[in-house]
């Protein structure tokens, strides 16, 4: 052929070399398995999702997309959504359950979209 | 040189099998090590591409043409940048830059730090090694980048001339980029399903991903317009040829997805068609390919006559029936859990409703493409589908879009109230019916025209009303300056606002295609030195007709002095080149850009005598399409930028039954 040089299988050989290490390396290491990541985590994503809901349609209506009453209704709906979710979160902790807890509860979404307002803004 | 180039090709090829191997076994026994393995595959693969492609750049840049590649596309007195661009000028050298792509994005994905560690990656690796091994098979045996000539030719046949333009510098890698990164949510999505995950992880994580490809899709084929407009000389961007069409197609479905995704995000629905969606995008890339390569119809980009578009056609025709195997196999995981509709007036049905005209958009461009195809297998006739059928078809459906965008801001997610979507319609309707009545007071009478820009008036109503009351809604809570407010308003909602902002590019764009399809003027006309041509206010003065030299090209050039309304403009010099290493001339048009109209003069023929014929034409509103253009990368680039904002979706629940 014409130009099989030296340097052209130098680099051909480091080419291959460098392959196979790539590899093979990998099947003389230590077993690392995949880390599971425990469900705890869905409880806190989904709460935070749907006080993004709430912002969100709470948004809508102040952009006049949505009547006052459909506002209200979807409002009350998702709100006792997150309730639900803090009770279980509560349950999760060992708490005890309080009395009127329904009234804490709504307190505390009060409290928690204000916080949340304040760190992430509107709109989403 | 010759044995390490085409080492990186079969290395490359054995590495990819390899490592396809070592992960599929490595998935059904349960063994890190052997994915581990596949993984160092794909860096491997990685550093077998970009040297393939160094290779190959070295190559052209040293103009060797004892390599057949070298030879069939460069010159040595081609500059510097073509030669190296030549890289993707030919069959070989544009899928070694796509596999190059793909080799990148796969690593990409594979190393990303959010997906560290998650079970998917071994299954996304899979998919695309497969794609690697096919694209490293055609690299390695049919289309063969590094190929050396029997006898050294003592010059290269040199890079067509109308490849020797700017825009065919980043068009093709554009669109490569384009149709390489459709191949990532495609194979999120069936490794999702292979995993039995029908949530929306595989949405979540590749938003971004299909934001980009869809970016350079729009922007390869935006660029090809340009480079048509300037280089071809027939005064237009958009001839509806196959090719373009089948960049075309996959844009369409990517649109459709991009707002499907938003559906299933917040609502839980749509999965089985959101796959759908993104398998067909997929397949329409490699379909796209198969119509570029083979030669099966006539047009102005297709390469060198192979039996390469075959292996395309064949690869689509499995990848798709797998993919739609995984898909019904889990049919029913994909059913169940599903949310519903609620009203017919809210932001997802609108999206519906945007989704299939997208789709019935693409369905006419396909159905136009492959017709000659068809009608030929039929009737033995190969009939041509031109411009007329795909105007008369895509007109209504997208213009129908046009009005969708338009409303679709004035919407609630789940539910929107008539009574204030009326309230709300009612102002930017009355705008632009007057609007309307205005332009027919004022000339522009035909209809298309007419109706295009009041629904194009709506839309820039609404979207501004968007912004504004974004702002008041906001100004109320938080008591910020008006453009604080707007600049917060929008960085913690980058998709929603990058969306508006891709939207109003579409409108200008738009806008632009309506006024220069309309209103273009044109004439030709064979006139002696010092006589003129008038067209509309304008006046052209045929001054001179020269010739000059140019490295091996021979130049023929008219000096041009244009007028407007008695104004000079300045004097400008249209020019056929005839090229010392290529038979066929092009003509380098000149073009007088403004703001209203882009006035296009090409210099087509002349005689021994000096008299010369010009054909001229006043294109109105072409810069509005290329602002438009830039609005959209804007837009899209806005929409992806990562902010700290905006990670969480909200998310929509079904249909409550209640009783009161």
């Amino acid at each position: 052929m014409h130009d099989i040089s030296i340097i052209s299988m130098i680099f051909t050989a480091a080419l291959a070399l460098t392959c196979l290490f790539l590899i093979i390396s990998p099947l003389f290491k230590w077993d690392n398995y995949l880390q599971v990541s425990a469900n705890g985590q869905d409880l806190a994503t989904s709460k935070e999702a749907l006080l993004t809901t709430l912002n969100e349609i709470e948004f809508e209506y102040k952009m006049d997309k949505i009547s006052h009453a459909d506002y209200k209704n979807l409002k009350r709906q998702y709100e006792s959504e997150v309730a639900k979710i803090m009770k279980e979160e509560e349950q999760m902790t060992d708490s005890q359950v309080d009395q009127d807890l329904m009234a804490e509860v709504e307190k505390e979404i009060e409290a928690q979209m204000k916080s949340y307002k304040t760190k992430k803004g509107e709109g989403k | 040189m010759f044995l390490f180039a085409n080492a990186t090709i079969y290395i490359g090829l054995a590495i990819a099998i390899y490592a396809l191997l070592i992960t599929t076994l490595g998935i059904s026994t349960k063994n890190q090590k052997l994915i581990n393995s596949g993984k160092g595959g794909l860096i491997a693969l990685f550093v077998c591409a970009a040297l393939a492609m160094i290779s190959l750049f070295y190559l052209l840049g040293t103009s060797q043409f004892q390599y057949q590649y070298v030879s069939d596309y460069t010159s040595s007195e081609l500059p510097i940048i073509y030669k190296l661009t030549a890289l993707w000028a030919g069959n070989a050298g544009s899928l070694l830059l796509w596999t190059f792509f793909l080799t990148l994005y796969t690593i990409m994905i594979a190393f990303s730090r959010k997906m560290k560690g998650n079970p998917m990656v071994p299954y996304i690796s899979a998919i695309l090694l497969a794609n690697a091994v096919f694209f490293f098979f055609i690299l390695g045996f049919v289309a063969k980048p590094f190929l050396l000539l029997d006898t050294v030719p003592l010059e290269g046949k040199g890079l067509n001339p109308m490849l020797q333009n700017p825009g065919m510098i980043i068009h093709p890698v554009t669109l490569y980029l384009g149709y390489v990164g459709l191949a990532i949510p495609f194979a999120f999505a069936m490794a999702a399903l292979i995993l039995k995950n029908v949530d929306d992880f595989w949405i979540k994580m590749t938003r971004r991903w299909t934001i980009i490809a869809w970016l350079f899709l729009s922007l390869g084929n935006i660029f090809g317009g340009q480079w048509a407009y300037v280089e071809l000389g027939w005064g237009g961007y958009w001839a509806w040829d196959p090719v373009e069409n089948a960049s075309f197609m996959p844009w369409l479905t990517a649109t459709a997805f991009l707002h499907s995704v938003m559906i299933q995000e917040r609502k839980n629905m749509l999965k089985i068609w959101n796959i759908s969606l993104i398998i067909v995008s997929y397949a329409l890339t490699l379909f796209g390919t198969f119509l570029v390569r083979s030669g099966v119809l006539t047009s102005v980009h297709a390469f060198a006559n192979s039996n390469l578009g075959l292996y395309f056609l064949i690869f689509m025709g499995v990848a798709v029936i797998l993919a739609l195997y995984v898909l019904m196999s889990r049919y029913n995981l994909l059913k169940r859990s599903a949310g519903e509709f609620q009203s017919f007036v809210s932001k997802e049905s609108s999206f519906l409703v945007n989704n299939l005209l997208l789709v019935g958009a693409a369905f006419a461009v396909f159905w136009g493409t492959i017709f000659p195809l068809v009608s030929e297998a039929v009737r033995g006739t190969k009939v041509t589908v031109g411009l007329p059928f795909f105007n008369k078809v895509e007109a209504p459906i997208l213009l129908s879009m046009m009005f969708v965008m338009a409303v679709c801001p004035m919407l609630a997610w789940q539910r929107s109230t008539v009574k204030n979507l009326r309230k709300n319609f009612m102002i930017p309707a009355i705008l632009a019916v007057v609007g309307m009545i205005l332009m027919v007071v004022l000339g522009i009478q035909k209809a298309w025209a007419v109706i295009g820009y009041g629904v194009i008036i709506l839309l820039l109503i609404t979207h501004y009303l968007e912004f504004y009351r974004g702002v008041k809604a906001r100004r109320k809570m938080t008591n910020e300056k008006p453009l604080v407010a707007l600049y917060r308003l929008m960085i913690r909602n980058r998709r929603r606002y990058g969306g508006y902002i891709v939207h109003l590019g579409i409108a200008f764009i738009t806008m632009g295609i309506i006024g220069s399809q309309n209103y273009d003027v044109e004439t030709m006309k064979t006139v002696a030195l010092g006589q003129s041509i008038e067209l509309k206010d304008y006046r052209l003065n045929y001054e001179r007709l020269d010739q000059k030299k140019e490295g091996i090209n021979d130049i023929v050039y008219a000096d041009i002095t244009v007028f407007k309304n008695g104004k000079r403009l300045g004097t400008f010099q249209p020019e056929k080149v005839f090229y010392g290493n290529w038979d066929q001339p092009s003509s380098e048009v000149a073009i007088i850009s403004s703001v209203k109209e882009d006035l296009y003069i090409v210099l087509s023929a002349w005689e021994d005598d000096g008299k010369a014929t010009f054909v001229v034409k006043i294109n109105p509103m072409m810069n509005w399409l290329w602002f438009g253009s830039f609005m959209i990368v804007i837009g899209a680039l806005f929409a992806v930028w990562n902010g700290k904002y905006g990670n969480v979706t909200p998310r929509y629940t079904g249909v409550r039954k209640e009783v009161s």
